[in-house]
């Protein structure tokens, strides 16, 4: 029996003050303090794609504090890292493929003396052409971009994924009514607030490397970068510092730092400190994957959806990273319906852009903004509202998904009570001000569903528990503090499984030495699977320790309760004694304190056709929004938000709708304008000058529905939260754009640029 | 290294000036600048401060001017109630960057950036404002029509020995208003596309006389100056439907990004600019 005492609290966060304050360290900061480190610096080329023809580095060499200058034949081990696959070189050999692929490596007493040493490389290059348009990548006959493509026949193809359920065609020669329409959507950065940057340090005792940078997946790192570092997994200990922002990019862009660090302070033996600045961040590092997608959709004069066939391309940039962009876009294609026949299809494909990486939502927000967008196309096609439209077509407990998995109430399925709720609600139900006739205001919404985890085969999360004779609890997890409230989340699930009050629960996270496998800190996982494995581990610890307490309580070990660090028989809660006897009684009884908590979801199944189970349970939600449109000028000004989303249960209400807040709030930049633009194979825009996020006064008061339907398998019914809230953000503006002006734009973001060109194309269509 | 200065007075500035020349970098707020030094855009031989030269930032009334220092902040434009009257100024200095920016960044700097899209310079041009520039040899007084090279951006026509002290903006007298209409990508911390100044005269329910200042649609900032004697003689009514339909001839744009929505927002802009120097001229009659 557990008591929820902290489970579902509004505490603060454990890092907020600290980070408020500046008392929190992170990664830089220890360079601030440390004066043994090495500087480095790397030289990036001013081309997208070109031949090195030579490189000369003896000026480097001989400029004084210079230490070393690496380039690709001075290596210890391979010359390929990568979190799936180790192939992005760690520096340039014959060809840079984009703006980030390092050419030479310097390390140097000083940060002047290292920014000197790279201006003094000089490299020859043969500029070849930069490939923009993955469309045009695709075709067969297009020029290869890897020489040896490993992962598909078609050369320039990074992964291919296809769900076919049903028969697609019979629906479409039956359908009343089909909506055909092409989306596109943006390169985006993740725009962190904290550069990438890595320490590393030689361990001359063991022959390892120590690696401190902001990292969401300390395990992984060992992997990733063991072949570059000529070293087993094993001798390489990682520890993420706090993060200073990641939104899935530092899965990947901190090894680029990480290994760049690696390589020189294993030639050196000295440690390295590397950073990058913000234009190599933005020219350099991972991205949100641009999307062209061609969406049809086939439907009775009903409403009922019958059947959709989708294509989408994606940009994979110049490497693989994490390409599970294919899978995920196939996967939401159809949104969070119930459809019969389904034929979705997608490809990433290599152009010489930046790669595309993990980003919130990993896909799922480009599949949904198709759909969505179509719905309020079918919507409008049938004179339909839009909100009955999608309660005639949601996933309800029985239906199947298009990849064939069955939804069940038990595992939350709040969707429908997520649009009743912001349907319903008074404000978004208020009369609009249409009285400027340059001002348009409209409505819109737009639903989703977000699995909670990878739903590969690896996922699962160990951790390590420990007992203190003092009652009090140490955890070990590989999890790292990106800033989404894990530590207090995990505390809170701690403290009330162990019945120990909170302060008794602390954290070793983050680093590699201190905990297991608890797999990246990514996918809305951490809360469920990593929560889940504390609590199984703790459970063992309380069952060991039941069996202590019990000749003590003079009662069976079933009937002995853990709360409010005290041991007591069930309904003898005044007679108990102190938890930290009972574990000093264990410590001095042969019973071991420590154990190995672990959590693996219901195991993916596929069955082919892209068909079988994916994530164990969904995020479902529904964001409504209010828009004023100036036709004038077509500045877009999101006037309300209201995001409704079923998370199961609320660990910490707090965090929860923080993240739900920051997902609309990214969600309204990724709507209204962030993009890179690319020519060549280089980015036009590498400084926040010209690259725009959102300022405060951009974002409306964003309000927030916790819905909860509880998932049996989640810790305390938990499912992720961590992503879903930026799904559905740009579909509901663009379909409030849609509602105020009765302009379809269905390519993101909706500048005012674009506005008013798809204003004037109206015009002249009509 | 450069040799760095913080004069106390005016004459010991304009000396500096006179010694080095171009090779005197002038710092004020600083919020150019320093990111120019920092970029490593310009290495100059000497760095000399002028915020804090007597006078500098005064903001006063006198002889059918208002007088701002060369120092003045924007914060210190928005807070003085001298400046208040100008709602089209008040307009600009609002939008004009962020609240950090505007308490180190100046008037005076804003104009020597010669930035095609600067929000105060843009306004202060509409204003038909002049600058005084003192150099050991004496002073002159420039019109802002006159003070910008326009032949490129970011030149002004200042020698080298110049220091800019002060702006003198025309008062505002009865019947006057004036306006100002910025659009750019987003809602604040954005460099506009489009920036129109208005400054207009209301007479007997017509224009009498009117200035407009187009911005980011040149390298420099230019009058509308077709449109300025076009109106004259309108009532209100008829002058906002005349430039709503009247493309600025003097906006003459470049080939880039921007420049269809330019063409089909710019009308627009400048009518309400219009729109708002009306209002507020009528407040004044």
């Amino acid at each position: 029996m557990v008591k929820e005492k902290y489970v579902g609290q509004r505490l603060a966060r454990t890092d907020s003050l600290a980070k408020a304050t500046g008392a929190a360290k992170y990664t830089g900061d220890i360079w601030m303090n440390r004066r043994d480190m090495l500087y480095a610096k790397a030289l990036f080329p001013p081309y997208g794609h070109a031949r090195i023809l030579s490189i000369d580095t003896s000026e480097a060499e001989a400029l004084d504090g210079v230490v070393t200058v690496m380039t690709a034949d001075d290596l210890p081990g391979k010359n390929g890292y990568g979190g799936m696959v180790p192939d992005k070189p760690v520096i340039a050999k014959d060809e840079v493929l984009y703006e980030g692929d390092p050419v030479a490596l310097v390390a140097a007493e000083t940060k002047e003396a290292a920014e000197r040493a790279v201006k003094l490389i000089k490299v020859e290059y043969e500029p070849l052409e930069g490939y923009d348009d993955p469309a045009f990548m695709l075709d067969p006959s297009s020029p290869m971009l890897h020489k040896d493509n490993p992962f598909h026949k078609n050369h320039n193809i990074s992964d291919e994924q296809i769900i076919r359920k049903g028969d697609v065609e019979k629906a479409f020669k039956e359908a009343d009514v089909i909506i055909d329409n092409w989306y596109k959507t943006p390169l985006v950065d993740h725009a962190y607030m904290e550069p990438d940057v890595a320490i590393a340090q030689y361990d001359p005792i063991q022959g390892g490397i120590t690696i401190w940078s902001p990292q969401h997946a300390v395990q992984l790192a060992k992997r990733a970068m063991s072949d570059a570092f000529g070293m087993p997994q094993s001798r390489i200990h990682v520890c993420s510092q706090l993060v200073g922002g990641g939104f899935g990019g530092k899965e990947d862009s901190t090894f680029d730092v990480s290994v760049v660090a690696g390589v020189l302070s294993i030639r050196t033996k000295r440690p390295v400190y590397f950073e990058l600045t913000r234009d190599e961040v933005f020219k350099g590092t991972g991205k949100r994957h641009p999307s062209l997608i061609h969406h049809q959709l086939a439907a009775d004069k009903s409403g009922k959806i019958l059947g959709i066939k989708v294509e989408t391309i994606i940009d994979k940039g110049a490497y693989k990273s994490i390409d599970a962009i294919p899978s995920r876009t196939t996967q939401y294609a159809g949104g969070p319906y119930s459809i019969d026949n389904a034929l979705t299809h997608s490809w990433s494909v290599f152009t010489d852009h930046p790669y595309g990486c993990a980003f919130r939502g990993l896909g799922s927000p480009q599949a949904h903004f198709a759909m969505e967008c179509q719905m309020d196309e079918l919507a409008h096609r049938l004179n339909m509202d839009p909100v009955e439209l999608r309660l005639k077509n949601i996933l309800r407990d029985g239906d199947t998904t298009i990849w064939g998995q069955p939804m069940m109430e038990e595992r939350g399925l709040g969707l429908e009570e997520c649009i009743r709720r912001v349907t319903s609600d008074p404000k978004f139900n208020e009369p609009l001000d249409n009285s400027d006739p340059r001002i348009r205001r409209g409505r819109g919404i737009a639903c989703f569903m977000y699995g909670t985890g990878t739903g590969s085969a690896t996922d699962g999360a160990h951790v390590m528990v420990q007992a203190q004779p003092d009652g009090s609890i140490n955890i070990g997890v590989s999890a790292s503090e990106l800033g989404q409230g894990f530590l207090i989340a995990m505390k809170q699930i701690a403290a009330d499984t162990m019945g120990v009050s909170i302060d008794k629960v602390y954290l070793d996270y983050a680093d590699s030495a201190a905990s297991l496998e608890s797999g990246a800190t990514v996918a809305s996982r951490t809360t469920v699977l990593t929560g889940n494995a504390i609590v199984n581990g703790l459970e063992k610890l309380k069952e060991r320790f039941a069996a202590v307490a019990a000749p003590m309580l003079k009662t069976g070990k079933e009937n002995v309760v853990f709360f409010d660090n005290k041991v007591f028989a069930k309904g003898l809660e005044n007679e108990g004694v102190p938890l930290s006897a009972v574990i000093a009684k264990a410590f001095s009884s042969q019973v071991p304190l420590g154990a190995i908590g672990s959590w693996y979801p219901p195991m993916a199944a596929p069955k082919g056709d892209g068909l079988g189970d994916k994530m164990h349970t969904y995020a479902f939600g529904c964001q409504g929004v209010q828009v004023a449109v100036d036709i004038e000028t077509g500045e877009i000004t999101v006037e309300d938000a209201l995001l409704a989303c079923d998370i199961g249960k609320a660990i910490n209400p707090d965090t929860v709708e923080g993240q739900f807040e920051g997902g609309m709030a990214q969600a309204i930049g990724w709507a209204l304008m962030e993009e890179h633009f690319m020519s060549n194979g280089r980015m036009k825009n590498h400084t926040f000058h010209d690259f725009l996020i959102p300022t405060a006064k951009d974002i409306p008061n964003l309000r927030t529905i916790i819905v909860e339907h509880p998932n049996v398998l989640g810790p305390f019914g938990a499912k992720g939260v961590g992503e879903p809230p930026i799904v559905p953000g740009a579909p509901a503006i663009r379909n409030a754009v849609y509602d105020a002006i009765g302009v379809a734009i269905n390519e993101i973001p909706m500048t005012p640029v674009r506005v008013m060109e798809a204003i004037k194309k109206s015009a002249e269509k009509s | 290294m450069s040799e760095y200065y913080r004069p106390s007075t005016k004459a010991e500035a304009v000396g500096l000036l006179g010694k080095y020349g171009k090779d005197l970098l002038v710092v004020n707020g600083g919020t150019d600048a320093v990111l120019s030094i920092v970029e490593g855009k310009v290495q100059p031989k000497a760095i000399m401060q002028v915020s804090q030269l007597p006078d500098f930032h005064r903001i006063w009334r006198d002889g059918g001017f208002l007088h701002i220092g060369g120092g003045v902040t924007f914060r210190e434009l928005m807070e003085s109630e001298e400046v208040a009257p100008y709602h089209g100024l008040m307009e600009a200095l609002g939008h004009l960057a962020s609240p950090a920016i505007r308490v180190i960044g100046t008037a005076a700097g804003n104009l020597c950036t010669a930035a095609p899209a600067a929000d105060c310079a843009a306004m202060l041009y509409a204003l038909k404002a002049s600058v005084v520039l003192e150099s050991a040899k004496g002073e002159r007084v420039v019109d802002l029509a006159d003070f910008y090279d326009t032949a490129s951006s970011y030149k002004t026509v200042m020698e080298g020995d110049e220091l800019l002290t002060e702006i003198r903006v025309p008062v505002l007298d009865k019947g006057e208003g004036t306006g100002y209409c910025r659009l750019s990508r987003r809602k604040a911390q954005d460099i506009a596309k489009v920036i129109i100044g208005v400054r207009l005269a209301l007479s007997n329910g017509v224009i009498s006389s009117c200035s407009v200042a187009l911005g980011a649609l040149n390298a420099t900032l230019v009058h509308g100056t077709e449109t300025e004697k076009a109106v004259v003689g309108m009532s209100g009514d008829k002058a906002i439907e005349y430039v709503r339909n009247s493309w600025p001839v003097e906006a003459r744009l470049h080939k880039s990004y921007f420049t269809e929505y330019k063409k089909s927002v710019v009308c627009a802009a400048v009518a309400r600019a219009f729109e708002k120097a009306l209002e507020n001229a009528g407040g004044n009659v």
